[in-house]
């Protein structure tokens, strides 16, 4: 893969990769640091991408393990629940409960809705990208939709 | 709720676009090196290894350290053919500073004056081998003073009959009697240095736990099959250790960790079978990424 097609592909992935970094991640710079350094990344080790088809779950995999890291270093020091006033205020409320309630969930279930919900990725792409299995996405995300029921008393209809 | 409701809880900032564009352009697009492949035999032994990943279990997430020790693993099969199963013949001991990874291969207690030590460095993705023998002669069979591959593929043979790796070990002790300095003690639990705060099953409740042991195991033997090229009957046959090391949920080095333990024994009436022994994995409990795996063929006495 040549560094036009590696940029052809990362740009058309850019906002699937930020999402999936927000659901690791609290902060605005942690996760553009995340996505920065899973393209670098990407890039050093794009001699491993056996099947380009494979280009999104294999660059997702990458960002996981770079925002795992940054978690990593950060020990959690900043929990989910510190945002920054004054960025939820501008927003629609029903979306920043939505939000609060999606950040409640425990890290893997909140990543699978991401990847499932927003990105459209199906229930096998989601446990290539999370390695795991079939069985264990479906389970979690029985289980994050039951939870986000509860919190904000509404139906996934996507 | 709807998709395009979800789509706005995550909404990229303004940012985005510019800093993906900067990384973009700051890419250079340099050849990427590659490890010679001196040995006919290891290379054929990575495309099997290749072959088996690709075929296997995708989509499984490997911790960097783990990423260090498998490239490390690959140097040591291409530059010297050391097998995996040898491993078991070796601590292993793994260092990282300054973006610099060290892996040294301790030869174990009582074989280390003819195993020596194999130190793989990794900087940028490169592995360079080196060994603390290199440059004396393994020629003689178990005679050499240094044992190589070819030794250690003798010692894995006798060590499949009853009681044959005790004849090996005797063999390098008569060696030994003829060499000067101290025999150096080598403790064959790797990564034993960290702190392990186990945890009662009150705190895993409390704990953000999001792989359960189910689903660590299953994890575990995926890797198993992908990284040591497991078949699904070997993963069936394997019996499962719980708490073989005292826990299975703890606290190590700030994460919380899953540990899993497998025994393989396929064969009552053979000594050791293909893929025989102990396998292990360290899996990230919140993230369900490999830590760190391990199969110990059991052959050298440790098992």
């Amino acid at each position: 893969m040549d560094k036009e097609q590696f940029a052809r592909q990362v740009t058309g992935l850019q906002g699937s990769l930020y999402r999936v970094a927000a659901s690791y991640l609290r902060g605005e710079s942690d996760r553009l640091d995340a996505v920065s350094e899973a393209i670098a990344r990407a890039w050093e080790k794009r001699y491993t991408l056996r099947d380009e088809t494979l280009f999104r779950t294999w660059i997702t995999r990458i960002l996981i393990r770079e925002c795992v890291n940054i978690q990593r270093r950060q020990k959690r020091s900043v929990p989910m629940e510190q945002m920054p006033e004054g960025e939820a205020a501008k927003e629609d409320e029903r979306i920043v409960s939505l939000r609060e309630a999606i950040d409640q969930l425990p890290q893997r279930h909140r990543t699978m809705v991401v990847l499932h919900y927003m990105e459209g990725c199906d229930v096998r792409e989601t446990a290539r990208i999370m390695g795991t299995t079939k069985g264990a996405v479906c389970a979690g995300l029985a289980r994050a939709r039951a939870a986000l029921r509860r919190m904000i008393g509404e139906e996934m209809d996507v | 709720m709807k998709r395009e409701d979800l789509m706005r809880v995550y909404e990229p900032k303004e940012g985005l676009e510019m800093r993906v564009k900067n990384v973009l352009n700051s890419l250079e697009e340099k050849p990427v090196r590659r490890m010679n492949v001196r040995r006919a035999a290891a290379l054929a032994a990575c495309m099997l290894m290749l072959v088996t990943a690709c075929a296997g279990a995708a989509g499984l997430l490997f911790s960097d350290e783990y990423d260090a020790v498998r490239l490390a693993h690959r140097a040591l099969a291409e530059e010297y053919g050391i097998t995996e199963e040898m491993q078991t013949y070796f601590a292993q001991d793994v260092r990282e500073e300054n973006g610099v990874t060290t892996i040294v291969f301790s030869g174990m207690t009582g074989l280390h004056h003819v195993l020596g030590e194999y130190t793989v460095t990794i900087r940028d993705g490169d592995a360079t081998v080196s060994w603390s023998k290199d440059g004396e002669s393994t020629e003689g069979d178990l005679e050499a003073h240094a044992w190589g591959a070819r030794q250690l593929e003798i010692l894995l043979e006798m060590a499949k009959q009853e009681n044959g790796f005790s004849r090996g070990y005797h063999k390098a002790q008569e060696i030994r009697a003829q060499m000067d300095g101290d025999e150096l003690t080598v403790s064959i639990t790797k990564g034993g240095d960290a702190t392990v705060v186990k945890l009662d099953d009150a705190q895993i409740d409390q704990a953000r736990i999001s792989v359960s042991e189910k689903e660590a195991i299953a994890i575990a033997k995926r890797a198993f099959a992908q990284e040591y090229g497991l078949t699904q009957a070997q993963l069936d046959a394997m019996i499962y250790e719980k708490d073989y090391a005292g826990y299975t949920y703890a606290i190590r080095e700030g994460k919380t960790i899953c540990e899993v333990w497998f025994w393989l024994h396929q064969d009552e009436d053979v000594v050791h079978a293909d893929g025989d022994g102990l396998y292990w994995a360290r899996i990230n409990a919140e993230s369900g990424v490999v830590e760190e795996m391990m199969y110990d063929s059991a052959l050298a006495g440790n098992g």
